[in-house]
């Protein structure tokens, strides 16, 4: 009896939640299909005029490619970086591995305006680099924390003796690691991969302070563009925005489960492998 | 361990060590010397003396505090019952719960904050709601409350996952075990739930504080220019005033605040657990 008034209780809250956590979204693709000249539901019939608004608006459209190809770049170098620092550290027990993990993670105990400010002033003092390089730099800085992360967790249960047992049957190092060892981590570093790229693309916190009057990415125009004029095409930029991140969730989702990869729970006995 | 593996893994985190250090420790060095020597002369603790003195910086830094408590305490009452209902429920349920829950981290700060400004504002949603039903338009933006609001909705996720890990793995039999001894449903929660979620309660928060306390885009849609926080001042002294100084030794500020309370409260919880193990 009691059990079940608290399940009926707790079930009723968590619905609320539920509301309160996409309540705000679904409002926004409301907005997002309004008819009206002004942010409001559509009261005034459905139409499709602020997405049309959205695509000639030719910052949106330049904001959104700069964001993608920074994404796209950042997440190359860090997979690349972290997987190779993953593998040692899982690896290895050396001197130095718990600085090394200290270093890999600090980016993330460092609040995002700090390290904004501090490539900002970087950059400056060394007089090279427009906003595009500053801004794949802290992306880089951003992002790998989460890439040491996750391949580890990946690697975890990782048998090495059978990278050496290619090594003993002849193999390279190199054709022993891509044949052997990368194929059995690669759900981890994708999925690292896919996290990364969003942690990049939806970034403002580091990002405002380094992107140029001529060169903004998409989440820094959104923002930028709120603060000065609130119409209906927010929205539909907004919509556009969280379309574009549920379908890398429902890749992670369907990969591995986004709680898990949220957890830190990836590891190399998921199905998908 | 033989020198050729060390050499090995050092190689293979060289090329991270090299870019963080140049890309990142070295331009944090750099942001230090700034605020220590702002005209590279000598160095003082001049600047940052007089951020710290400050009394418009220091009515700033107890409202980041404020807020990002207020917002933490929220987020901890209002994602228990969530993560209690977990448990409850079949594995289908759990994961549409958990992805309705997370998925929102995964899309960018400004859009979930953008929902509430649209929400709040002066015309916006609710407001054209409450004047439709001749009530006076309420000033709903730019508030507190506005911020604190943003801030549980945008970091709720954290707090959610922190509290499941912890109360998943709570043992069925302790319940049953606590019901053959005669505790109400009420005292079960209070006795096994609660203290075996701690490391998720402690997790969680301090997720969500460190966040809130160094959140720069919700404070300042949400908040505008009445509600400043810390990080929206690093900005405006950055980008608006070009005083680049004054914002490092403002960000030097923010960053120790969080790093001494991160600091007291793991200590206060790790001593509270040594208490435990030794009675």
């Amino acid at each position: 009896m009691i059990q079940n008034a608290e399940r009926l209780i707790l079930g009723a809250w968590t619905a609320l939640i539920c509301v309160f956590m996409l309540g705000p979204l679904v409002v926004m693709f409301a907005i997002s299909v309004t008819a009206s000249g002004y942010i409001s539901l559509p009261y005034e019939g459905v139409s499709l005029r602020w997405y049309q608004d959205m695509l000639r608006q030719t910052v949106f459209i330049d904001a959104a490619i700069n964001s993608v190809v920074l994404a796209l770049q950042a997440t190359a170098i860090s997979v690349v970086l972290g997987t190779a620092t993953a593998i040692a550290v899982t690896r290895y027990r050396f001197p130095g591995r718990g600085i090394i993990l200290m270093l890999a993670g600090a980016p993330l105990f460092v609040p995002l305006v700090m390290t904004g400010l501090a490539i900002l002033i970087f950059f400056s003092a060394i007089g090279i680099g427009g906003p595009a390089e500053r801004l794949l730099v802290a992306h880089v800085c951003l992002t790998l924390p989460y890439i040491v992360r996750m391949v580890s967790v990946s690697l975890a249960g990782f048998d090495w003796n059978q990278e050496a047992a290619a090594l003993n049957l002849g193999a390279s190092r190199l054709r022993a690691f891509v044949e052997v060892t990368l194929p059995q981590i690669l759900p981890g570093v994708i999925a690292g991969a896919a996290f990364a790229f969003i942690i990049s693309f939806d970034d403002v916190g580091i990002s405002i302070f380094l992107t140029g009057a001529a060169y903004k990415t998409l989440p820094v125009e959104l923002y930028a563009f709120a603060a000065f004029d609130l119409t209906p095409m927010i929205a539909a930029v907004s919509v556009a925005m969280i379309l574009f991140s549920a379908a890398f969730v429902l890749l992670i989702e369907r990969l591995f489960g986004v709680q898990k990869v949220l957890a830190g729970e990836v590891g190399t006995k998921t199905p998908a492998a | 361990m033989d020198r050729a593996t060390t050499r090995a893994a050092w190689l293979l985190c060289l090329p991270m060590l090299v870019f963080l250090g140049i890309f990142f420790i070295v331009p944090v060095g750099q942001m230090l010397g700034l605020a220590l020597s702002p005209k590279g002369e000598s160095y003082s603790f001049d600047q940052v003396v007089s951020v710290v003195s400050d009394p418009f910086y220091q009515r700033v830094a107890i409202r980041t505090l404020r807020i990002s408590l207020i917002t933490t305490v929220i987020s901890v009452i209002i994602a228990y019952p969530v993560a209690l209902h977990l448990r409850n429920v079949g594995p289908r349920w759990q994961s549409a719960i958990i992805l309705v829950m997370v998925s929102p981290l995964l899309t960018s700060v400004v859009v979930r904050t953008l929902a509430w400004v649209v929400l709040l504002s002066q015309r916006g949603i609710l407001n054209q709601a409450f004047t439709g039903v001749g009530l006076p338009p309420m000033r709903m933006l730019y508030v507190e409350g506005a911020v604190v609001l943003g801030l549980v909705h945008v970091f709720f996720g954290y707090m959610v996952v922190s509290l499941m890990t912890s109360i998943r793995k709570i043992d069925e039999n302790l319940y049953t075990a606590a019901a053959n001894l005669g505790a109400s449903r009420w005292r079960q929660h209070l006795e096994v739930t609660l203290p075996l979620s701690l490391p998720g309660v402690l997790t969680g928060a301090l997720l969500v504080f460190i966040l809130s306390a160094s959140a720069y885009a919700t404070p300042s849609l949400l908040g505008g220019l009445r509600i400043s926080m810390l990080a929206v001042e690093v900005f405006n002294q950055a980008i608006t005033y070009f005083n680049w100084p004054e914002a490092a030794a403002i960000s030097i500020a923010l960053f120790v605040v969080i790093a001494a309370i991160v600091w007291l409260v793991t200590r206060v919880a790790e001593g509270g657990k040594r208490k435990v193990i030794f009675q």
